[in-house]
């Protein structure tokens, strides 16, 4: 794999440990510019401790991270502090306004719905009376716009990650992580979600990265099929090649829905 | 009528006579309170920030010490402050001890614990995936912060409330450095017990209810003040 000029990212040799745990282990990984990538793996593979490292909320032990080829904080490796949080400002803050990571659990302000949506808009400088019309019209799409004036501690899980997909359709943004977003949804939420998904891709040229434990998901969406397995990438393809002709006898078994040992 | 009966129309008399003694002390128990609640919090709330998010060696001893000031008995504190204030003590040459200010002093030793120990338990309670979804949503750190606060909210109201409770209400830590001054140090605590002693319990009952009554309108405030908006945050000004 080398660094072409379709990569929006590309992931050399990212490590992260907790404590004595390895999670993450020498993750090499291409996203292509404006495709669905999703991240098939079993309970506690990395997927979302990778999806954060990838969205610049956590930082990686080693390895890098580029983003149309740039290395968000690398010029201070010369100045010796190698080790950026990435959440820190400066850098990375024009940055992440590119991108959203939509969590596996769905975190929501104690505020009316509406706002939770409007606040990523207001924080981009757009009009309060733009920001509301954008969000409302997000809420109409994600079938949750009789809520918008409700608290948003009020909604249900299905709702509430209805509510995450109507933030992505507000923003907008260049660059989309889902952490398992169908795990609460029901199947219309979940055919309106992949709808959108391909919609935005299609008409915005937009990139996602999807992370799922539902194969058929990701036969359904995927243009590209990432394999994690214990904090590796055991492989990456095109979906048909994935499913059709995986290289790995440990893919070749999860896509064929038997058990990994 | 009993004692209760009577200090109970003692009091309203009080009040609406203008008793200048009574007004007085409420005064200075105000004053007193409020800048000692002012000064903790300007202190105590970055301060319980710091020790929410913030991780290093001896983070839990810490704690430890602010969880057990929190129930620092007031005339305990008192006395360590009447010690550094008395003429023999450190700063004895500031010739502070019988003023105000010392009440300050004292009342801030007893209400800075309470601000900090509270906040750090509010904003750990607080959703902490807040953090991160205002920064994938485009905030920055300090705006992150704000919307976490803004969580905490109810959390930080109640550390307010509660130092206020225990500072106005105290007497041991007022009764020992500032003295019971008439016209000066003399408060709505340190008054009612005067009265007490002397035996004339209608004017302490006076003082007792004129006490409550304060603290019930300084927390209708406060919680006036707490109720805040259906805003995220306020980012219309930030960018
Ligand atoms: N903040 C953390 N501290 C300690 N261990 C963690 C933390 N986050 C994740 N882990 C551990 O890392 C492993 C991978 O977690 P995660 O990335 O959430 O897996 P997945 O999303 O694939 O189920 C799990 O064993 C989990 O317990
Ligand atoms: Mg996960």
């Amino acid at each position: 794999m080398s660094v072409t000029s379709t990569d929006l990212i590309t992931v050399r040799g990212v490590r992260k440990r907790f404590g004595a745990r390895e999670v993450l282990r020498d993750i090499d990984l291409n996203i292509l510019a404006g495709s669905i990538t999703v991240i098939l793996g079993t309970n506690g593979a990395g997927k979302t401790t990778l999806l954060r490292i990838l969205g610049l909320l956590e930082p990686a032990d080693e390895g890098t991270v580029a983003y149309d080829g740039v290395v968000p904080g690398a010029s201070t490796v010369a100045y010796g502090t190698s080790t950026r949080s990435p959440s820190q400002d400066g850098h990375f803050l024009p940055l992440r306004r590119q991108m959203l990571l939509a969590f596996q659990h769905p975190a929501i302000f104690s505020s009316s719905v509406l706002s939770n949506v409007t606040y990523g808009l207001q924080l981009r400088g757009v009009s309060r009376a733009e920001a509301e019309e954008r969000s409302m019209a997000a809420l109409r799409e994600t079938g949750i716009s009789d809520r918008a004036r409700q608290h948003a501690s009020s909604l249900s899980g299905g709702e509430a990650a209805r509510l995450s997909v109507a933030r992505a359709l507000a923003l907008q943004p260049r660059l989309l992580f889902l952490d398992e977003p169908s795990a609460s949804l029901d199947p219309y939420g979940t055919k309106l979600l992949e709808d959108l998904l391909m919609h935005m891709r299609d008409d915005l040229g937009m990139t996602a990265v999807v992370v799922t434990q539902d194969i058929f998901e990701a036969r359904r969406v995927a243009d590209q099929v990432a394999f994690l397995h214990q904090g590796r990438i055991i492989e990456q393809a095109p979906r048909d090649d994935f499913f059709t002709n995986p290289r790995d006898e440990q893919t070749r078994r999860f896509a064929a829905g038997e058990l990994l040992v | 009528m009993g004692d209760i009966g009577r200090g109970f129309v003692q009091a309203v008399r009080l009040i609406v006579s203008l008793d200048p003694g009574t007004y007085e002390a409420l005064g200075t128990s105000l004053r007193v309170t409020m800048s000692a609640l002012f000064w903790s919090a300007l202190a105590g709330f970055p301060l319980g920030i710091l020790l929410a998010f913030s991780h290093f060696r001896g983070k839990q001893g810490v704690m430890n010490v602010v969880y057990t000031l929190m129930g620092f008995p007031p005339v305990v504190a008192g006395l360590l402050v009447y010690l550094l204030l008395s003429r023999s003590g450190p700063l004895g040459p500031l010739g502070l001890l019988y003023t105000p200010t010392a009440m300050v002093i004292a009342q801030i030793t007893l209400a800075l614990p309470v601000i900090v120990g509270l906040s750090v338990l509010g904003l750990r309670g607080a959703d902490k995936g807040v953090f991160d979804l205002a920064l994938t949503l485009g905030a920055t750190r300090a705006q992150a912060s704000i919307a976490l606060l803004r969580e905490a909210r109810l959390a930080i109201l109640g550390a307010v409330i509660t130092a206020f409770g225990n500072a106005i209400s105290e007497v041991g830590a007022a009764m020992l450095v500032g003295g019971n001054i008439q016209g000066a140090t003399r408060t709505l605590t340190t008054a009612l017990v005067l009265e007490t002693r002397q035996g004339s319990f209608d004017r302490a009952i006076a003082l007792g209810i004129i006490l409550l009554l304060v603290s019930f309108l300084v927390n209708v405030v406060l919680s006036r003040l707490g109720e805040g908006t259906s805003e995220v945050g306020n980012v219309r000004h930030i960018n």
